[in-house]
């Protein structure tokens, strides 16, 4: 690899912590057998006054010994490489502006002998979006002569084909998933995508941490585009029905997995199942909360406790628990959500409490 | 069980009691006053049938003091179809247990202490007589209070449960504890109905919840402050661009500045000269002007001056004709005053006189009223004289007061009683002898002999003895025999009434031996009565004549004669003579006051006109000075007209000034027109000044904008780690939350369960106490204890809550009077007992001093639901059994009806007590 282009992002906002800002910049710098890495500002980290670009290392003289912060919209030369970099820094989060457009006072030069590489951060203005998502023309590769245009800001991997048919505009997505796969609520924690759309289909992953690895021999040629997984965390949403199933054999399941704190685990239980394997729903809680990445959760709202009619009568008996049973059973058909939830939770309480209090 | 009789020996005060044949079911009183030992007698009971066995060492402060012997009780009752005798010598270990055959003779069942102790305890229910049934049904001395829920004895809580259903199970009960100890995790005291109980202090929730509360603030302030710092960051590059556009504008600002400035540097000589020129042609002009204006002054000066000048004249002639005017209306006033100064002396010489009349006219009134007043006098000094003769008669002649003579009359009533009494008890003796006899001599009880003449003597009442001597024949003794005792008596009575009627008619001086002594005393009496009349009539003469008394009465006259020594004094100033005629004296004073009101009526006509001068006088006076002041003014402007005048230049001097200034202003307009400046040389300090201006006002701004560029991102520098702390806290918000909710939902849900726990426990609870809860409000209500609809009873079937009629209230038991508790644990007590008894077995109980706080009406309806309860009532569902209630009280007439069994414990055949 000749050198690396990050298309905005690094970080989740301009105001990260100055250890998340410290912590970065070795990593991109002072990895051995690496290679320099361009990095523009994107609509996360956007190069405003005071912002993390601002600060110490990133605001270190240029250039540093393999980071390349490019704050200014001006052509790049790549060392020792015939190619040049366009960078279009973003300074807002959003922006009526196509970040590309400076681009065009930059012709490729009648002997076209440079590799001309767009790096740029936004929407590409290819679907109904909001106005001002940094959107991009459709035909900037081609428009600008670019051969090929480095695109952050979707999360899914994407490639677009210029009006020859070479695919010469890409989304990488994101290096690292950040959402359970078919989520329809938050992607995760304190993510917001500042876009007026909110959390659109653009800013989902498809689960996985992907890289481009682009090829281009020469000005003019068509990009070799290869994706390389680099994801290492996991979000997995998981359903099980415990119907019939014996709630041990899931309890080893879960506490026997590969890694599980590289993990985020959505465990969401449902079925049928009795008293007793009721009262260990807790241990695999415990599991789940301690040995996965922190953020998992284990859903049982869904677990029911059906016992017959026999173990009905045998659990609760004659007296006054009878009777509240019944009671919850009413409750549970009531329209308020909120009664319903508190009568279902009583009931699966009282089989509880009534299935332990048994003389042995 | 039921007691059929007992017998206690050396129980304390007791030394023997024996009760026996008691009723098997009924009211039983055994009645006392206190201290007879009937407490003692219910200890005995309990001690002999369940609390110890003979040879127990604890009950040695029950046995009687000084004494040495030592207690034995026997109590026969019944027990399952058996009769049994238990006897138990306490202090050794003399028991016996026996029972009673078919023929009636007893089998010893048991002989020693413990197993005699053991079997009876069998047939009682218990070694406890505190416990069991008898916890309701045997009470303590003015025990009023139903046990403690927790302490009622779990067998009879199973037997009711046995009764009346199944209330709660086992399970129900482990079930309830579990859902009561989770509730307290998060909850504090007891559970109230209808209530959403309050997460406890301190409970894991509500440490999560505050900080959640906490964390939810804080994170909301990391949000507010991520959307300013997101404000700031759009105003950015806004800064940016107008920093670029400022500094442009200010460079081609300066740019002009500079050529203006170099453009003022060229034009500055021919505008130095310029200014000059303007400078002193101004000068020029400006003292042209001042000569003309000066020519203008002296000329108004002068025509001011003439102005003044005329002006003096009229005002000099209207100063003259007012003061004229005033010396007029000064003469007119002076002779009116003289005129009115005659009329008022005048007036007061007939004043004078007329009250001169007017005294003379009291003096003949004052003659008159001293005769009246002395001829009152006397008529009063006479009626003094008259009281003064009664006082002495009234206390020369003095009789008893009202009931001493009410009690002399009943004494001489009884005097005259009596004596007819002895007349009464007196022999008849009659005496005829024949004709020609001797006369004979008789003496009658003890007085000498005395002899018969007359033959009207002979008839003779003898009281004791009579001796009759008769003449050639002897004596004859007619004596009273023994048994005289009611004469002796009557005697005995007359004369000490005679006695005290002598003593207290000697009391007020009469004499008590006269033979009309006490007619005497009516006479006097009566007498009195009128004397006291008239002595009253005379003083109410006598205080209408003279209120005050004499003494002030003559005071009075003497002063009346004094003042009239004292009047008719001459008057220096009126030597005229007046007459002494009444008649005379009131013409002469109508005369006078007729001339007074017509010498009035000229002083005040007087008066108005020198009021009507004055008043003239007052309006030209002012108008005099008015005129004095105007005629100053004139003078004092004609003066300062003239000096005015002197100041000014003359006119030559003005005319000399002008011709000079008009020859330097025509020199001057010639330099003028010679240093003209083009339109580019005047306008450009004016322009290099507005250039300036523009450049400071740019600057400004661009000061301006990189102040705020700044400010903006030293707050986008101070948000570092914003960012970071947003996402922390909003992660610790959806984890709190996550927690507080899973925790909140089995909160809700255990409060739940306990909430439907206690609602369906509640709710069986009434099915199954139906029955004891309407006959014990039945009979609260015969009572008359409150007005309340139900009675709630709890876990242990005892009462807990009483709801009112209308349902609007609930109150513990507690809360009701002490006479209703106790009213109230009676009915509970009597309805469970009876339910626990059956009809071939009843129960005693045992009542000691019961009611005591009951008033007397509810008493007398209590008394007949004891008695009612006593009987049973086998129609009920279930059925109540019959009771054997023995009450042990000192108010027996609270309890006894025409069925009870009423024992006196004070009858000695009953029950004999050591002397204490």
């Amino acid at each position: 690899v000749d050198f690396i282009l990050v298309a905005g992002d690094v970080f989740d906002d301009h105001s990260v912590s100055k250890s998340d800002a410290t912590r970065a910049f070795p990593i991109l710098e002072s990895s051995r057998d690496s290679c320099p890495v361009f990095i523009i500002p994107g609509n996360h980290d956007p190069l405003v006054p005071g912002g993390v670009w601002d600060r110490d290392p990133w605001f270190r003289e240029q250039p540093h010994l393999r980071v390349h912060f490019l704050r200014k919209a001006e052509p790049i030369d790549v060392p020792n490489l015939p190619v040049t970099i366009f960078p279009c820094p973003l300074r807002q989060r959003r922006s009526l502006d196509d970040p590309t457009a400076w681009i065009e006072k930059h012709p490729r030069a009648d002997d076209g002998r440079t590799i001309r590489i767009g790096l740029a951060h936004g929407s590409l203005n290819i679907m109904r979006l909001p106005d001002d998502d940094h959107l991009i023309r459709p035909d900037a590769a081609d428009r600008y002569g670019l051969d090929y245009l480095a695109l952050g800001h979707w999360h899914k991997r994407s490639l677009h084909p210029s009006a020859d048919g070479v695919e010469r505009t890409a989304y990488s997505g994101t290096h690292e998933p950040m959402a359970f796969r078919d989520a329809i609520d938050g992607l995760s924690t304190g993510w917001s995508s500042y876009s007026t759309d909110g959390v659109a289909e653009r800013f989902r992953d498809d689960g996985h941490g992907i890289a481009l690895l682009v090829t281009i021999d020469a000005p003019n040629a068509p990009p070799q585009i290869e994706p390389v997984e680099t994801g290492r965390l996991r979000w997995s949403a998981e359903q099980r029905d415990l119907t019939g199933q014996s709630l041990g054999g899931l309890i080893k399941d879960y506490s026997r997995r590969e890694s599980p704190e590289l993990t985020i685990l959505r465990l969401t239980l449902s079925g049928v199942m009795d008293p007793q394997g009721h009262a260990r729903l807790e241990e695999l809680r415990q599991i789940v909360q301690n040995r996965y990445h922190p953020g998992s959760v284990l859903d049982t709202d869904g677990v029911l406790i059906e016992p017959s009619a026999e173990q009905l009568l045998e659990v609760v008996g004659t007296g006054v628990l009878r009777r509240v049973l019944d009671r919850l059973k009413a409750d549970v058909q009531s329209t308020d959500p909120t009664e319903r939830r508190v009568a279902e939770h009583a009931i699966k309480l009282l089989y509880r409490i009534a299935w332990e209090e048994q003389p042995a | 069980m039921i007691i059929e009789g007992f017998e206690i020996e050396n129980w304390t005060c007791i030394k023997k009691l024996a009760v026996s044949g008691l009723p098997p079911t009924g009211v039983i009183v055994l009645h006392g006053p206190n201290r007879t030992g009937k407490s003692s007698v219910v200890q005995a009971l309990r001690a002999c049938l369940m609390d110890y066995p003979s040879t127990s060492t604890a009950l040695k402060s029950s046995y009687p003091r000084g004494t040495g012997e030592k207690p034995k009780v026997a109590v026969t009752y019944t027990s399952g179809g058996a009769t049994y005798r238990i006897t138990k010598c306490f202090g050794s270990n003399k028991s016996e247990l026996a029972s009673r055959t078919s023929t009636g003779a007893w089998r010893v069942e048991a002989n020693t202490a413990p197993e005699a102790h053991s079997k009876v305890c069998d047939h009682a229910g218990g070694d406890d007589s505190s416990k069991g049934l008898r916890q309701l049904l045997w009470l303590t001395q003015a025990e009023f209070r139903l046990p403690e829920p927790k302490k009622f004895d779990p067998d009879i809580q199973a037997q009711l449960r046995g009764i009346l259903g199944v209330l709660q199970t086992a399970l129900d009960d482990r079930f309830i504890e579990r859902v009561k100890t989770r509730w307290n995790v998060w909850h504090g005291g007891q559970r109230k109905a209808g209530k959403r109980p309050a997460v406890k202090e301190g409970s894991g929730l509500a440490v999560n919840l505050a900080r959640l509360s906490e964390v939810q603030r804080e994170l909301d302030d990391s949000e507010l402050e991520f959307n300013e710092i997101e404000r700031l960051l759009q105003q950015t590059s806004d800064l940016e661009a107008r920093r670029s556009d400022l500094g442009r504008q200010l460079g081609a600002q300066k740019l002009e500045l500079q050529r203006r400035e170099e453009e003022r540097e060229r034009s500055q000589a021919r505008i130095a000269a310029r200014r000059l020129a303007e400078e002193r042609h101004s000068r020029a002009l400006q003292e042209l002007h001042g000569s003309s204006e000066e020519q203008r002054q002296r000329s108004e000066a002068a025509s001011r001056l003439a102005e003044a000048v005329s002006a003096i004249g009229p005002a000099t002639q209207k100063v003259e004709s007012l003061e004229h005017s005033v010396q007029s209306q000064e003469t007119k006033q002076t002779r009116l005053k003289t005129d009115l100064g005659e009329r008022r002396e005048r007036r007061r010489v007939l004043k004078r006189r007329e009250e001169r009349v007017g005294e003379s006219l009291r003096f003949v009134d004052d003659v008159d009223k001293l005769e009246v007043a002395r001829h009152e006098l006397k008529r009063a000094e006479e009626v003094a004289t008259d009281v003064d003769a009664i006082k002495r008669f009234l206390a020369e002649n003095p009789v008893p007061d009202g009931p001493t003579l009410a009690a002399m009359k009943a004494t001489h009533e009884k005097i005259l009683q009596l004596r007819a009494d002895c007349d009464a008890a007196s022999m008849s003796l009659k005496i005829e002898p024949v004709d020609g006899a001797e006369p004979a001599r008789l003496s009658l009880d003890g007085r000498p002999p005395r002899p018969l003449t007359s033959p009207l003597e002979s008839s003779h009442s003898v009281r004791r003895r009579a001796e009759l001597h008769i003449p050639t024949w002897g004596r004859v003794e007619l004596s009273r025999g023994a048994g005289s005792d009611d004469l002796d008596q009557i005697e005995e009575e007359l004369r000490r009434c005679r006695e005290e009627l002598k003593v207290a008619l000697a009391a007020i001086g009469i004499d008590p031996t006269a033979s009309d002594a006490f007619d005497r005393l009516l006479r006097r009496n009566a007498e009195h009565g009128l004397k006291v009349e008239e002595r009253r009539k005379r003083e109410g003469d006598l205080k209408a004549l003279a209120p005050k008394g004499l003494d002030p009465f003559r005071t009075r006259i003497l002063e009346m004669e004094a003042k009239l020594k004292g009047a008719g004094a001459p008057d220096p100033d009126d030597n005229k003579p007046l007459p002494s005629d009444r008649n005379e004296l009131q013409t002469l004073k109508a005369d006078l006051e007729r001339d007074t009101t017509a010498l009035d009526g000229e002083i005040t006509a007087l008066e108005q006109a020198i009021d009507t001068t004055e008043a003239t006088l007052g309006q030209y006076r002012p108008k005099v000075t008015q005129a004095k002041e105007v005629l100053a003014g004139c003078e004092a402007t004609v003066t300062s007209r003239r000096e005015e005048l002197d100041r000014l230049r003359t006119e030559e001097q003005i005319a000399q000034r002008a011709e000079t200034a008009k020859r330097e202003f025509t020199a001057i307009d010639d330099e003028l027109r010679a240093t003209e400046l083009t339109a580019e040389e005047s306008t450009v300090v004016e322009r290099v000044a507005a250039c300036k201006e523009a450049v400071s006002a740019l600057e400004r701004q661009a000061r301006e904008n990189e102040e705020k560029y700044n400010r903006i991102k030293g707050r986008l520098e101070g948000s570092e780690g914003l960012h970071a702390q947003r996402t922390l806290l909003s992660a610790r918000v959806d984890e709190l939350a996550r927690v507080t909710s899973r925790e909140s939902l089995e909160r809700d849900a255990t409060d739940r369960l306990y909430e439907l726990f206690e609602e369906c426990r509640e709710k069986q609870l009434g099915t199954l106490m139906g029955p004891i809860h309407d006959r014990v409000l039945n009979w609260m209500r015969v009572l008359d204890i409150g007005d309340y609809k139900e009675v709630r009873f709890g876990d242990a079937f005892l009462p807990d809550k009483l709801v009112k009629r209308d349902g609007t209230a609930e109150f513990a038991i507690g809360e009701e009077s002490t006479g209703a508790q106790e009213q109230i644990g009676m009915l509970v007590r009597l309805a469970l007992g009876s339910l626990l008894t059956h009809a071939d077995e009843p129960t005693v109980a045992i009542l000691d001093d019961p009611l005591t706080h009951c008033d007397v009406g509810r008493l007398n309806r209590m008394r007949v639901i004891l008695r009612r309860s006593s009987e049973g009532d086998p129609k009920r569902r279930p059925p109540a059994g019959p009771l054997q209630l023995m009450v042990f009280t000192c108010h027996p007439e609270w309890f006894r009806d025409e069925q009870a069994t009423v024992i006196d414990l004070e009858n000695p055949e009953v029950m004999q007590r050591y002397s204490v």
